[in-house]
């Protein structure tokens, strides 16, 4: 005999479409027009940032960078829809979802200048460094909601992974160890379909990233990644879900990494411009912004207004870490939560001889 | 006025090629917009103005530049104007190489005392090497009798081997040899602290009866080291033939012309540039030259022609600009302007140097037979044209009368092998032979 | 007559690959971006185009499966060469080095071999982000089992590629990404081997023997050049197994030993060459075996990388305090 074991299937949800027609339906109730409009500011700071962190690169002023331009509606929708004492584990590309909770333009441009000290109050806004081994991130978001639940802080995690790191073994560790514990962790899976060079067929032969989470017993869906109202939507219900059964969730984002993958990447190399220009036409950004010129809460006016208080925020930060620089003694301070008498001596040594001169 | 420099934009990067400015020299650019495009071996990148202004290049479309070079300066109108020549190669702060590392060559007469100096005092311990120890052991020495004239009062191989030599009637033997019937020698012929290196000899002072050390003057070192530079290459030549009928023909059909139409008296030596310079594109390491202490070849992307000229104070080099961006004609006429500076003495010293290949034109002085020229550093190679002369050759198996130039490559051994001169020698060959391939350039 | 080819490492290294792939069809390449884009630092660059994308292989992105595949597909009688992006990457498949790769040939008694190479660019110097630039060859010295090879030079990156191709061991090849295109080099443009196993006594003299590889190789020659010292230099190229009797015929000469590495000071591959030194030739010695290391703490971000890694200061320093004690 032979039955039916498990059936499933992944949804897909889009709630604004390319041509900013909304499903007035699956609107969150909470989403006001001050939400709405918030949301649209963060992602133009975020490609303003993106745009001004690539600048500077290009004139050796900050080091490696990855662009960020393409993904803000995945960023902004689900770092927005967190709470402001939900863990965010963010990777390398997602600025913006720190820019979300709060942290400081210094401080990420700080970390792409390459000093430590970007990070040095990172956890009082509840997210962790930018993590940038692929897949070990997920690890850590199913320990902290571990420790969440242990410690029985209401709160849940979120965790950012692209296509590619879903490969990686640590990802399916992590959502395995999150399912078997009923962890209240949200793994948001920014599928741009680009690791690299390596396109996301090349991944996996699965017809999408989402269904991997069945497997692990997690309930998973596929959302339009540049249809920031489906992000916030997805992260809302996610959210929601937590509360009521204490269960994690995996969402897959539909998106596409307009630039190159960091700054040493020329993506000329390996993909058409065609390809990309296809994608342009789906323009998180614009896509919002049509819609909010129909609800005419948004118009001209507004936009010179806020492209010109971007640019000041983003010169005003490249300013700000003009003064960033090395002091290489502190590098010994927080090695351990002591310093041992062998290090101390390396240091002495260092600064007695003038090694740093 | 802000500066633009090459900065490191790839992990690793050292150089890049110069693809596209997007605006001209006095242009208005705006903060954050590319002001050109480089390709480096990783990527083709976009550099961007960090501010407003009007932008000065310092690169043109085809340059290769290294990090650190300048790109490109903005600042008002007035500034850019202002700002004469390049302000050299400041290396931005993230460029990658070890600029912070620069080592004193000067070293302290007492290297700085290592800070545990009273352990030479305390306890029992020795400061004697583990070598001291044995050698004291192999000559029946108690170390701890022994006197320590070494830092901190450490015990040195020859303290051991005066105390040694201080115990009388006792025959003292070479820790390396086996019989116990060898005397030691009178003073010890090396020490532990007998060392090459200048680090810490530099301010010991070595004399004796016979010979006196005396350092060069400061100009006397100067032309020793250019000396030195250019005995120490490698040389290796290749001669051959060139039938220059064709050549003769050309320059006679066209000079009336020219000089009609361009006054310029026309000469052999313009084709000889030209066709050299032709040859170089498919030569490349011939338009080069070598760094030793690298064991790189520097390969250049412009065709600097170095003139051996003649003058009352002995040789001269003139050159030739950038000649392969130049026609005959103007060649003609750039010879003719250098060599007027030159002997009226207003010639730029940036007109005398920069050459990327040199060529000697013996022809010009009229007869004789071709010597070797001497490579002019730090080219890679120079060539050397003999006299047009009259000459039998054989022709379709007939000696007729013919028209026949000798040549001579000198090369660097180092940079290139007898085989690429061959090369070079037969294509300068064929465009000389047929000179009418060069009016295609 | 040998041709010469103007080469930096990358060149070398990927003209080495053309080689070795034209010459074994057993040869395969794999790894993350290694295909259409040539590699990260365009080490396999055009490769795919001559060997198609059965040989020259785009991963998923896991590095512990590219180095767990590889280590099945030498079973099956492949010879493969997975290229792990980073070396700060290779930690996620250091399980597949440590405990398979290495061990395949003694736990069958030579039954079943892994010839493999795992490139891996290490090392830092190019502003690179976190866990781009660690220096792991101590880590993979340690286990046993395992060749370690880490260049200094394109002429040496070339001929222990192809003499890497030519072994039965799996083989890491640690190539310093800051001297991929620092400098460039006449190399003979055909196969050539350099042995593995065999340090280069890069210089020659008297004073004291200085004992180093990779990054480190380029810069204690030139501090020895700028100071007029006269010093062995000897380039390991191979860390494990080490070329100990090239170190003891030296140190004997001058009587002095300095090891200078990247990688943090603290129980490095400075540690067992002092230890070889002291066992085999204390009483050669006129002073302490010193060494030269990165902190003892792992690289920190780009902006005080020139802090943490060794520079000629204090490798000069520790040659003066060598010749002082």
């Amino acid at each position: 005999m032979i039955k039916e074991a498990y059936n499933t299937s992944i949804k897909n949800m889009q709630v604004m479409d390319e041509d900013s027609n909304v499903d007035i339906s699956l609107i969150p109730k909470d989403l006001d027009d001050k939400k709405l409009i918030e949301m649209y500011k963060f992602m133009n700071l975020g490609r303003a940032v993106s745009n001004k962190l690539l600048a500077l690169q290009r004139l050796g002023k900050v080091a490696t960078f990855a662009p960020l331009n393409g993904e803000e509606a995945v960023q902004v929708g689900s770092a927005y829809a967190m709470d402001k004492n939900d863990y965010i584990v963010p990777i390398y590309r997602t600025h913006l979802s720190l820019i979300v909770r709060g942290v400081p333009l210094k401080s990420l441009f700080t970390a792409v200048k390459g000093y430590e000290e970007a990070y040095s109050s990172i956890s009082d806004y509840h997210t962790t460094p930018e993590i940038i081994v692929v897949g070990s991130q997920f690890t850590h978001a199913a320990g902290i909601a571990y420790g969440l639940k242990y410690r029985k802080i209401g709160n849940a995690v979120i965790v950012y992974g692209g296509d590619g790191s879903t490969s990686e073994g640590d990802f399916y560790e992590a959502i395995n160890f999150a399912g078997v514990f009923n962890l209240p962790v949200i793994f948001m899976i920014e599928n741009n379909e680009w690791a690299i060079s390596v396109p996301r067929s090349r991944q996996s032969a699965a017809e999408t990233l989402a269904q991997k989470g069945v497997a692990a017993g997690i309930k998973s869906i596929q959302v339009d990644g540049n249809d920031v109202l489906a992000v916030y939507k997805a992260t809302k219900d996610a959210l929601e879900s937590i509360k009521q059964n204490g269960k994690p969730v995996l969402i897959e984002a539909l998106t596409y990494r307009m630039g190159m993958h960091t700054t040493s990447d020329d993506p000329t190399k390996y993909r058409p411009e065609e390809d990309v220009d296809a994608w342009q036409k789906k323009d998180p950004i614009k896509r919002l912004q049509r819609y909010l010129i129909s609800k005419k809460i948004w118009n001209d006016e507004m936009e010179q207004s806020m492209i010109e208080e971007n640019k000041e925020l983003v010169n005003q930060a490249a300013k700000d870490i003009e003064s960033v620089k090395s002091e290489p003694e502190k590098m010994f301070d927080n090695v351990y939560s002591f310093i041992p008498e062998t290090l101390q001596e390396e240091k002495d040594e260092a600064v007695k001889n003038n090694f740093w001169q | 006025m802000e500066t633009i420099n090459f900065a490191d934009i790839g992990e690793g990067i050292t150089e890049g090629h110069v693809l596209k400015l997007l605006y001209k020299d006095g242009d208005k650019v705006e903060q954050d917009n590319p002001i050109a495009e480089i390709e480096t071996d990783k990527a083709v990148v976009s550099i961007p103005t960090p501010v407003d202004g009007f932008i000065r290049y310092n690169i043109k479309t085809g340059d290769t530049i290294k990090v650190g070079d300048e790109i490109a300066v903005i600042g008002s109108t007035d500034e850019i104007s202002n700002k004469t020549g390049n302000s050299g190669t400041v290396t931005n702060n993230t460029s990658t190489e070890q600029n912070k590392t620069k080592v004193d060559t000067v070293i302290d007469k007492a290297p700085a005392v290592v800070n545990n100096s009273n352990d030479a005092n305390t306890n029992n311990s020795v400061m004697a090497t583990p070598a001291v120890k044995r050698l004291a052991l192999n000559l029946n020495i108690n170390i701890r009798d022994v006197n320590g004239t070494g830092p901190h009062g450490k015990i040195l191989e020859e303290d051991v081997r005066k105390f040694a030599d201080s115990l009388k009637g006792k025959s003292v033997s070479n820790s390396n040899q086996e019989s116990t019937k060898v005397t030691a020698p009178a003073t010890a012929p090396t020490t532990s602290n007998s060392v090459k290196s200048d680090i810490l000899s530099t301010n010991k002072i070595e004399s004796n009866n016979s010979t006196r050390r005396v350092p060069l003057s400061f100009l006397r070192k100067a032309i020793a080291k250019n000396m030195s530079v250019s005995s120490s290459i490698p040389t290796a030549s290749h001669m051959d033939l060139i039938d220059s009928d064709e050549l003769y023909n050309l320059l006679n059909k066209t000079k009336d012309y020219v000089q009609k139409n361009f006054d310029v008296k026309l000469t052999y030596l313009p084709f000889m540039i030209k066709a050299t310079v032709q040859t170089l594109k498919n030569n490349p390491y011939f338009n080069a030259s070598f760094d030793p202490d690298t064991n790189e070849v520097i390969l250049k992307d412009y065709y600097n022609i170095g003139l051996g000229a003649e003058t009352k104070d002995g040789l001269k080099i003139i050159v030739i600009k950038d000649a392969d961006k130049k026609s005959v004609v103007e060649i003609a006429k750039d010879l003719i302007n250098l060599r007027e500076k030159l002997y009226n003495n207003t010639i730029t010293i940036s007109e005398m140097k920069g050459n990327s290949f040199t060529i000697t034109n013996i022809g010009s002085l009229g007869g004789g037979f071709m010597g070797m020229p001497l490579i002019n550093p730090p080219d890679v190679a120079i060539l050397s044209f003999g006299i047009i002369k009259d000459t039998p050759v054989v022709k379709n198996g007939e000696v007729v009368p013919g028209k026949v130039m000798e040549f001579t490559l000198t090369f660097d051994h180092r940079v290139v092998d007898g085989a690429d001169a061959a090369k070079f020698g037969n294509e300068l060959k064929r465009y000389l032979e047929n000179p009418s391939l060069l009016t295609l350039f | 007559m040998v041709n010469l080819m103007l080469a930096n490492m990358v060149t070398a290294l990927n003209n080495a690959l053309d080689l070795c792939l034209n010459e074994s069809s057993d040869i395969i390449v794999l790894g993350e971006d290694v295909g259409k884009d040539g590699g990260v630092f365009r080490v396999t660059d055009g490769l795919i185009k001559k060997y198609g994308p059965d040989r020259i292989v785009d991963t998923p992105l896991a590095e512990s499966s590219i180095i767990g595949t590889s280590i099945g597909m030498a079973i099956a009688g492949m010879h493969p060469f997975p290229e792990i992006q980073f070396g700060g990457f290779s930690y996620i498949g250091f399980d597949q080095l440590a405990a398979h790769a290495a061990r395949y040939r003694s736990r069958t008694m030579g039954n079943i071999q892994i010839p493999m190479v795992v490139r891996m660019p290490v090392s830092g110097g190019v502003r690179t982000l976190e866990h781009h630039s660690e220096s792991p060859e101590a880590l993979f010295s340690h286990i046993g089992g395992l060749i370690v090879v880490e260049p200094s030079t394109p002429y040496d990156a070339k001929g222990l590629l192809i003499k890497a191709a030519h072994s039965k061991d799996p083989i890491l090849f640690l190539e310093p990404t800051k001297l991929y295109r620092l400098f460039k080099q006449e190399i003979p443009d055909g196969m050539y081997e350099v042995p593995i196993g065999k340090a280069n006594l890069a210089k020659e003299g008297d004073d004291l023997t200085i004992i180093t590889y990779g990054t480190m190789a380029r810069e204690v020659q030139k501090t020895v050049e700028e100071n007029n010292i006269s010093a062995d230099v000897l380039d390991l190229r191979t860390i494990n197994p080490i070329d100990e009797s090239a170190i003891l015929k030296s140190v004997k000469k001058t009587g002095r030993a300095l090891i200078v590495h990247e990688a943090s000071l603290s129980f490095g591959v400075g540690a067992e060459i002092s230890a070889r030194i002291g066992e085999k030739c204390l009483y050669d010695l006129k002073s302490p075996v010193m060494r030269v290391g990165g902190f003892s703490f792992p690289y920190p971000f780009s902006g005080d990388e020139d802090y943490w890694v060794p520079n000629r200061n204090k490798v000069l320093y520790y040659i003066k305090k060598l010749m002082d004690s």
